[in-house]
């Protein structure tokens, strides 16, 4: 076994009773670790010696210089900060060169205790991670650089499942840039582990994390989440910019990839990972994944929430699945535990210009979303998708939006102990545009998005599309949206699994190739309503699927979308949706009924024209009728109701203000 | 000097058109005659005299090449309000405006709705109406309702405007059928520009 100086570590911070009054101690280039006392006219030369005559509660400030050494806290509770970070805010001349300096058992370039604080430095040359952070500690505005190590070659981060009971770490501002992981976490790694009483928090936010390399995940950050019955973990990573970084392994399993971001969840507790306002862009996975990797897998009782939101993901590319991200949620009998939980919600992404390769797998050129459960009912666990934009992904299937859904009541343990089992995917206001399906073999098919819909045994696999606009997607077969079905009959049970598949509220039109279709056959049912599916050269709808238009509100008509697929103010696509449709986010005057399409319900969604006499123009005529029963209220003689607009109850000023914005405007 | 303060632009121009026309009037500048020649609008209704309940167009103030068609209404009871669209012929006149502050709307203190729109060009969509509850106003004899502001811009020998479009006015009594104003039949008259 390897010795380490971990437990002297621990040992110290255990030990300590009565912790000195908190110092500053100096080091610089022209200080004498023999002669020192840490004072300015007497700073020592070496940052180790400094910290090896410090006391808990300490700063230990260094002048600018490069230090060849692997200074290790032995003590809890230091600050290791540069001058020039003080006085400047910079890092770039105080030098920790690790390069030969470490001994065997050295984690870090740098080895920091629990509770300390690590400044402004330049960390480079480990051939351990460059920053090692036990427990609690906050790593800030440094750079960190040229450092290879197994795990975590630029940032390794951890604390003991019992120890210490309590974890909050900060990695914030630092550019950690071109380290080499040989397994995982090329940038940064943090593997959470708790037990029962014990919470760990760590926060990833506002770093560069760029051209990192690990070989099988993580390129850019590995964030790795377990927990015991009762254990708390969060993680959050927020506000940085990941580019740049790969992974080098096709190990095509669900345990490799993440060319920028691998994140997983797996344990008893309660868990959460959030991935948010990140710009994600230019990282390669040489598996799934080449933005981010991330899914979510629960045991028994755990409560796990998995979101990711509000990234721009770019210009990355994967192998086989999701090349701009991968989502998963993977439960495996949650109905063991008492309330299990487990909650994804991928919203408000932007996914442009990525690329995934393979054609034998499920693609999704900008996203793949998956949900597999086994002997798992719904109840236990949601997969959102809201709100994302998928636009300019190539893929050779699935260009756009890969929903991969498995629900599988057989294999391989207790058949029908908690069926029915079902998996699902809920989708709203995504926007699946110009995407391209594309591979030298031809039969490209899922333009835009693609639905793979296998259930086994009494299940039913299930993916809802509601307020999609799928416009301008390029594929051999469906340019827009391919339903993919596969049923079987349960081994036990002899039951045939369902695939079903909702398709609401949307708009999908002037795909190249058919608008929605599939390969049919199986055990699947869909549902078509309040759609408008126009313009589509392959084809509105393929044979294989029932044509619904002229039923359930589905219409066939050039729904009048600009480029940026925004509707126009005349599109007949405004107050076509359900009526039953919760409207009421969107801005007045929202005629009372929802919009189809991706903007649809919400605060962006295309006001209806303040036409109040229904004549496809807003005119004086317009005016007259709000200004005769201008004051009125429901019910009362001269209230028309037609002349208010927003549906308050009375005609007033806002009514007027509606039609004084669209005075003039007119619809053909 | 800063020009920013429009009263002092204006004291500018003022003196700057006054050395002008001093210098022409003394014979300065010499050859003279190399300028465009300023043009001369002038409107001509169809009905110079309209009769009782007609909506009419009628001419207005003239400044140079700028000039009003009013919009007038002859001898009507409850006027509370009209919504009309004019046409005229863009490439011949450029629309600056609607004015109301002559507008008989006004009168007793109300607070009318006024509201134009040149859409699309060529077509100017109004509205000029009081609110629920004042009352409709009762016109006698001609009177104005609204001015539309224009700039000539090239000689025309007659250029048409006309009311077109959705035509309404409202008296202020209320249809409890429909809960919408009941209508006044009134006559629409229009005109012709002539720029020289």
């Amino acid at each position: 076994m390897t010795a380490t100086r971990l437990p002297v570590l621990l040992l110290a911070g255990a030990l300590a009773v009565l912790p000195a009054a908190a110092g500053i101690k100096y080091v610089n280039k022209s200080g004498d670790d023999a002669t020192a006392d840490g004072t300015p006219a007497h700073p020592f030369l070496t940052i180790q010696a400094a910290l090896d005559a410090a006391a808990s509660g300490d700063e230990i400030r260094v002048g600018v210089g490069t230090y060849n050494e692997c200074p290790v806290m032995a003590i809890n509770d230091l600050i290791l900060v540069s001058e020039e970070s003080i006085q400047s805010g910079t890092n770039a001349s105080t030098i920790i060169d690790a390069t030969g300096a470490c001994a065997p058992g050295d984690l870090g370039g740098v080895s920091l205790s629990h509770l300390s604080e690590l400044r402004g430095f330049t960390v480079r040359g480990a051939s351990v991670s460059g920053v090692y952070g036990f427990g609690s500690v906050r790593i800030t505005n440094n750079l960190i650089r040229n450092n290879s190590a197994d795990l975590g070659a630029g940032v390794y981060l951890y604390a003991f499942p019992d120890y210490p009971a309590s974890v909050t770490t900060y990695v914030e501002d630092n550019t950690i840039d071109s380290n080499t992981a040989a397994t995982e976490g090329g940038g940064v790694w943090v593997y959470t582990q708790a037990v029962s009483g014990q919470s760990r928090s760590y926060r990833i936010e506002g770093n560069t994390i760029r051209n990192n390399s690990a070989s099988l995940r993580g390129g850019g950050i590995l964030a790795f989440s377990s927990t015991g019955i009762g254990g708390s973990a969060a993680i959050r990573i927020t506000r940085n910019t990941i580019q740049g970084n790969g992974t080098q392994t096709a190990g095509a399993t669900y345990y490799a990839g993440g060319g920028g971001v691998y994140a997983s969840t797996f344990g008893y507790g309660t868990e959460t990972i959030e991935i948010d306002n990140n710009t994600i862009s230019t990282n390669d996975s040489a598996d799934i994944g080449g933005g981010a990797m991330a899914w979510a897998q629960a045991l028994g009782d755990a409560q796990h929430t998995l979101d990711v939101h509000d990234n721009a993901f770019s210009g990355n590319t994967s192998v086989y699945d999701g090349g701009g991200a991968d989502i998963r949620l993977r439960a495996v009998d949650l109905s063991f535990g008492n309330a299990p939980s487990m909650q994804v919600e991928v919203a408000g992404n932007t996914f442009t210009g990525n690329s995934t390769q393979d054609p034998q797998y499920f693609g999704g050129g900008g996203l793949l979303a998956s949900v597999e459960t086994y002997r798992t009912t719904r109840t236990q666990f949601g997969f959102r998708l809201r709100s994302n934009q998928f636009v300019g992904n190539t893929a050779p299937v699935a260009a756009g939006l890969s929903m991969y859904v498995v629900a599988d009541d057989e294999n391989p343990q207790v058949a029908n102990e908690f069926s029915p089992t079902e998996a699902a995917i809920d989708s709203s206001n995504n926007l699946v545009a110009n995407n391209v399906a594309q591979d030298p073999g031809g039969g490209t098919f899922g333009g835009g998005l693609a639905a793979f819909l296998t259930a086994v045994g009494d299940a039913t696999a299930q993916a809802d599309v509601d307020l999609a606009t799928v416009g301008g997607n390029t594929a051999d077969l469906t340019g827009g949206i391919e339903i993919s079905p596969f049923t079987d009959v349960g081994a036990t049970s002899g039951v045939e699994g369902l695939a079903d598949f909702t398709l609401s509220n949307s708009i999908v039109s002037s795909n190249v190739g058919i608008g929605v279709g599939g390969p049919g056959g199986a055990n699947l049912t869909t549902d078509f309503a309040y759609n408008d599916v126009f313009g589509n050269s392959g084809g509105n709808f393929e044979n294989t699927l029932t044509d619904p238009t002229g039923t359930q509100g589905n219409v066939s008509v050039e729904p009048d979308l600009d480029p940026d697929y925004f509707p126009s103010e005349c599109s007949p696509t405004i107050d076509a949706g359900d009526p039953a449709a919760d409207y009421s986010m969107e801005p007045e005057p929202n005629g009372r009924r929802i919009n189809m399409g991706d903007l649809g319900g919400t605060t962006l969604a295309v006001p209806a024209l303040a036409d109040v006499d229904g004549d496809a123009a807003v005119d004086g005529v317009d005016v007259l009728r709000i200004a005769t029963s201008f004051g009125t209220t429901t019910g009362q003689v001269g209230f028309l109701d037609a002349a208010d607009l927003d549906r308050n109850g009375v005609v007033d000023g806002d009514d007027l203000s509606y039609v004084a914005a669209d005075f003039g405007h007119r619809c053909p | 000097m800063s020009t920013r303060n429009p009263r002092v632009r204006l004291v500018l121009v003022t003196v700057v058109t006054a050395l002008y026309a001093v210098s022409v009037s003394c014979g300065g500048g010499g050859g003279g005659g190399g300028g465009p020649k300023p043009l001369v609008p002038t409107f001509t209704p169809s009905n110079a005299s309209p009769g009782a309940d007609t909506v009419s167009m009628q001419a207005g103030t003239v400044s140079g090449e700028t000039f009003n068609v009013d919009i007038r209404v002859t001898d009507t009871n409850a006027f509370f309000g009209a919504a009309f669209s004019v046409t005229f012929d863009p490439a011949v006149l450029r629309y600056n405006g609607m004015g109301d502050a002559a507008s008989f709307l006004r009168d007793n203190g109300a607070v009318p709705y006024f509201q134009a729109s040149q859409s699309p060009a060529g077509t100017i969509v109004a509205v000029a109406t009081r609110k629920n509850p004042d009352p409709g106003v009762d016109v006698t004899g001609t009177r104005t309702l609204v001015q539309l502001s224009f700039t000539a811009l090239k000689t025309s020998a007659g250029s048409p405007m006309a009311f077109s479009g959705s035509l309404e006015v409202c008296s202020d009594a209320i249809d409890p059928q429909t809960n919408q104003c009941v209508p006044i039949t009134v006559t629409w008259s229009g005109g012709t520009a002539r720029v020289n």
